[in-house]
């Protein structure tokens, strides 16, 4: 992973075009949200290059559709799938902890998106984290 | 009834709904009774549905629903007793935080109403010659004689004028979209009307459009309708080129950190659908596009990546 320093605008940009580089690699092994991270960093170096929000953005989107399928289809309804007492174990982050507390068991993943007023990326992102973790389950 | 319990609603000229979260009618006020209402019987506890009929209910139950779902102002027009009205429905949050929605009826003047069904006749032809045209080319690119494809490429070229000014009559006749004024925009409202109107030509091509916006976005500085104005040009030229890709996703979010400064609303594309590395088109954006984002102190770029797919990115100023 490439450091990233302050400095002038030749060596943010040295740094602008290193993370662009381990982007790619990351892009090229599939690892879509760690290319994010590195786009965004790129991004925030020289906030003049709008083109660098645009990648972000696509990438977001790639990863949209990437959440959409762990989580499969909307309509199906969540559930916990570990004991309330057990979840502090976990550590999550704040956001997550929202999201968990809104689960029902009988509301939907679409509705819960709805519901969690936060956007549709940063929603689907913390729900399929959580299926992937196990924690969260589909009702039956 | 003393003066102060009475809604200053009551006092209006133009007719007025309140539907509560369940779909109920809350309140009607005297012009709306006056004007929409027969039998003279209190409408209140009705269903919204029961106080129009035929077309104009399909239009008013559509628009509430989108209201009440999306939390945002929507506009329609309906027709009623041989009056034509420009219908306003914004909700209204209650504290149990279900939305309910308030409806102002405005009469239309008959100028307008002739500029919009105007602005309707020609929006058709017009996407007819379009995949006419688009077929055409198609048909003969390289194989025929070249003069064809001159003909064919001189006449897209004049209908692209013609779109231009159909766009431009669109924003001055057509229902405003959002609540908007010309010093600040909802940037939300905006990117999801761009959507709309250019959902049907997209999925006519069998691309889908899809939009990803936060629930609220900072308000930005500008007039809404130029920007709303340049996304559907944008998306209308990237229509032209898109079809290799599956999917074109219009985005808006905040960026900076801390406290938005600004966003940043982006026409992405992905790349073709059996893997292949997209064309690396990251052409000039149109000049007319150029000119609206320059009046708005805005920043726009695109810019194409074989693994990533294709993107035209436009940085806005959060109004004050």
């Amino acid at each position: 992973m490439t450091n990233v320093d302050g400095g002038d605008g030749a060596q943010a940009d040295g740094s602008i075009a290193a993370l662009l580089r381990d982007a790619q690699d990351l892009l090229r092994a599939e690892n879509y949200e760690g290319a994010l991270e590195l786009y965004q960093a790129a991004a925030s170096l020289d906030p003049a290059r709008v083109e660098l929000e645009g990648y972000v953005d696509l990438l977001r989107c790639r990863l949209v559709k990437v959440y959409r399928e762990r989580i499969g289809d909307g309509g199906r309804v969540p559930k916990l799938l570990v004991p309330l007492d057990r979840i502090t174990r976990f550590n999550l982050p704040t956001e997550a902890g929202f999201v968990l507390s809104l689960i029902d068991g009988r509301t939907s993943f679409d509705q819960l998106l709805s519901v969690s007023g936060m956007g549709p990326f940063e929603a689907l992102r913390i729900f399929a984290r959580l299926v992937d973790a196990r924690i969260v389950g589909i009702a039956a | 009834m003393s003066l102060g319990s009475v809604s200053l609603l009551t006092f209006l000229d133009a007719p007025v709904v309140v539907g509560d979260p369940d779909g109920r009618t809350a309140y009607v006020n005297p012009a709306f009774a006056a004007r929409f209402r027969s039998s003279g019987d209190d409408a209140t506890g009705q269903p919204l549905s029961a106080l129009f009929e035929g077309g104009v209910r399909e239009a008013v139950l559509r628009a509430v629903v989108e209201c009440c779902e999306q939390g945002r102002t929507v506009r329609f027009r309906l027709r009623h007793g041989g009056v034509a009205y420009a219908a306003v429905a914004s909700p209204i949050v209650a504290e149990d935080a279900r939305v309910g929605v308030v409806i102002l009826l405005v009469e239309s003047s008959a100028a307008e109403e002739r500029l919009i069904a105007l602005q309707r006749e020609i929006s058709e032809p017009v996407g007819e010659l379009r995949r006419v045209l688009d077929e055409l080319q198609d048909q003969t690119g390289g194989r025929r004689d070249t003069s064809y494809r001159t003909l064919i490429e001189d006449g897209a070229r004049a209908l692209s004028r013609v779109q231009k000014w159909c766009d431009e009559l669109m924003l001055i006749a057509g229902p405003p979209a959002a609540a908007r004024s010309e010093t600040s925009f909802d940037a939300r409202s905006v990117v999801q009307d761009a959507a709309a109107r250019m959902r049907g030509e997209f999925a006519a091509l069998g691309i889908e459009l899809e939009v990803l916006v936060p629930a609220q976005l900072p308000r930005v500085r500008g007039d809404g309708s130029r920007v709303e104005l340049a996304l559907v040009r944008l998306l209308r030229e990237r229509l032209s080129t898109a079809r290799e890709s599956p999917a074109v996703t219009l985005a808006a979010r905040p960026i900076g950190r801390g406290e938005a400064r600004s966003i940043v609303i982006s026409i992405c594309e992905a790349p073709a659908a059996d893997g292949r590395a997209p064309v690396n088109r990251s052409e000039p954006v149109p000049a007319s596009v150029m000119e609206i984002v320059r009046e708005l102190g805005g920043e726009i770029r695109t810019a194409a990546d074989p693994l990533m797919g294709r993107t035209t990115a436009i940085r806005l100023d959060v109004g004050s």
